[in-house]
């Protein structure tokens, strides 16, 4: 169950972070992990696919969201460092990547802009294996498009 | 194109081919760059171990998640469609030292993308596959893993 002091963090939605995705992003993206699909490389070839054209790989959105000056660390959402200073207040201080499940619903073509918006999901505090009490929380972010399609779902799972 | 597998064509316990991949310090900085995560535990080797008391620069765990989203799109084809995937990342992955400006070096780790069918259904007209997927790496250790579901064509279904 969510603890009382934590309940208030149930809801609460990020700042929507918007992203231009363009061809340059895509041949990025697919180049730094060896990915030779011709989907992301042969233009003749993706018009010629049932795509009708160039599309992202899954997962495209996974991070680089929004480019600002002086990055060094992007998050997908500006929620994760306000939980986690929350969750710190209430003496959970560390914060493990617990892993990430994504859906996704339509491709990402360049030219596209994609809205990310996160909300806190869930707050459950458990019973550690060796004792003690962890607390498990899920940031969902929501992708969409400019016509209003939703792209993808993601979840993050954090342990603290 | 590649020849297209169908959801006929699969069974429960098919392996899917793996996915070999070799991580240098060159392929991290260029996901660095493409992703935008610049933490410093990606390519600077004091910073790693002095900073982040890791044994050494680690790999990337989105682009280990990318590298098995690839063995998915691979193994689906154009006529496939990956629909949801889950990961976690369970322990650490080093990246080899370059030989020379492009390659790397010949000692070091070789990283393996796998997976197996575990199951098949239709829903909503979606012809599934649910797939358990994971990275190993030469000492036959499993440092990520998860699951998948990927949606495949079926020969029963006109095809466009």
């Amino acid at each position: 169950m969510t603890p009382d002091a934590l309940k208030h963090l149930i809801g609460m939605k990020g700042r929507p972070q918007v992203y231009e995705v363009t061809r340059v992003d895509i041949r990025k993206i697919a180049d730094a992990a060896g990915d030779r699909n011709p989907l992301y490389w042969d233009d003749e070839y993706a018009r010629a696919s049932r795509f009708g054209g160039m599309i992202a790989p899954p997962d495209f959105f996974g991070w680089p969201v929004r480019w600002e000056p002086n990055l060094t660390f992007v998050n997908s959402s500006d929620l994760g460092p306000v939980m986690f200073a929350e969750l710190a207040k209430a003496g959970y201080t560390r914060a493990i990547n617990a892993g990430m499940e994504s859906e996704f619903y339509r491709p990402v073509r360049p030219g596209d802009t994609l809205v990310l918006t996160g909300e806190i999901v869930a707050i459950e505090e458990k019973e550690g294996k060796k004792g003690g009490k962890m607390l498990l929380s899920t940031i969902e972010i929501t992708i969409v498009n400019q016509n209003g399609d939703l792209v993808a779902r993601q979840r993050h799972n954090g342990i603290h | 194109m590649k020849k297209q597998i169908y959801w006929e064509d699969v069974n429960t316990g098919q392996e899917i081919p793996t996915l070999t991949k070799i991580a240098s310090t060159l392929t991290l900085v260029k996901w660095a760059g493409a992703f935008g995560d610049f933490n410093p535990l990606h390519y600077e080797n004091d910073f790693a171990v002095n900073y982040m008391r890791t044994p050494g620069i680690i790999v990337h765990g989105t682009l280990k998640r990318q590298w098995l989203i690839q063995m998915l799109t691979d193994w689906a084809g154009d006529g496939g469609w990956l629909k949801r995937i889950q990961t976690q990342f369970r322990a650490m992955d080093y990246p080899r030292k370059m030989k020379n400006l492009i390659g790397p070096s010949d000692e070091g780790d070789t990283l393996y993308c796998r997976g197996k069918v575990t199951g098949k259904s239709v829903m909503d007209g979606e012809h599934l596959v649910e797939c358990e997927i994971w990275l190993e790496n030469s000492k036959s250790e499993v440092t990520t893993s998860g699951t998948a579901t990927v949606i495949l064509p079926s020969r029963g279904q006109a095809h466009s």
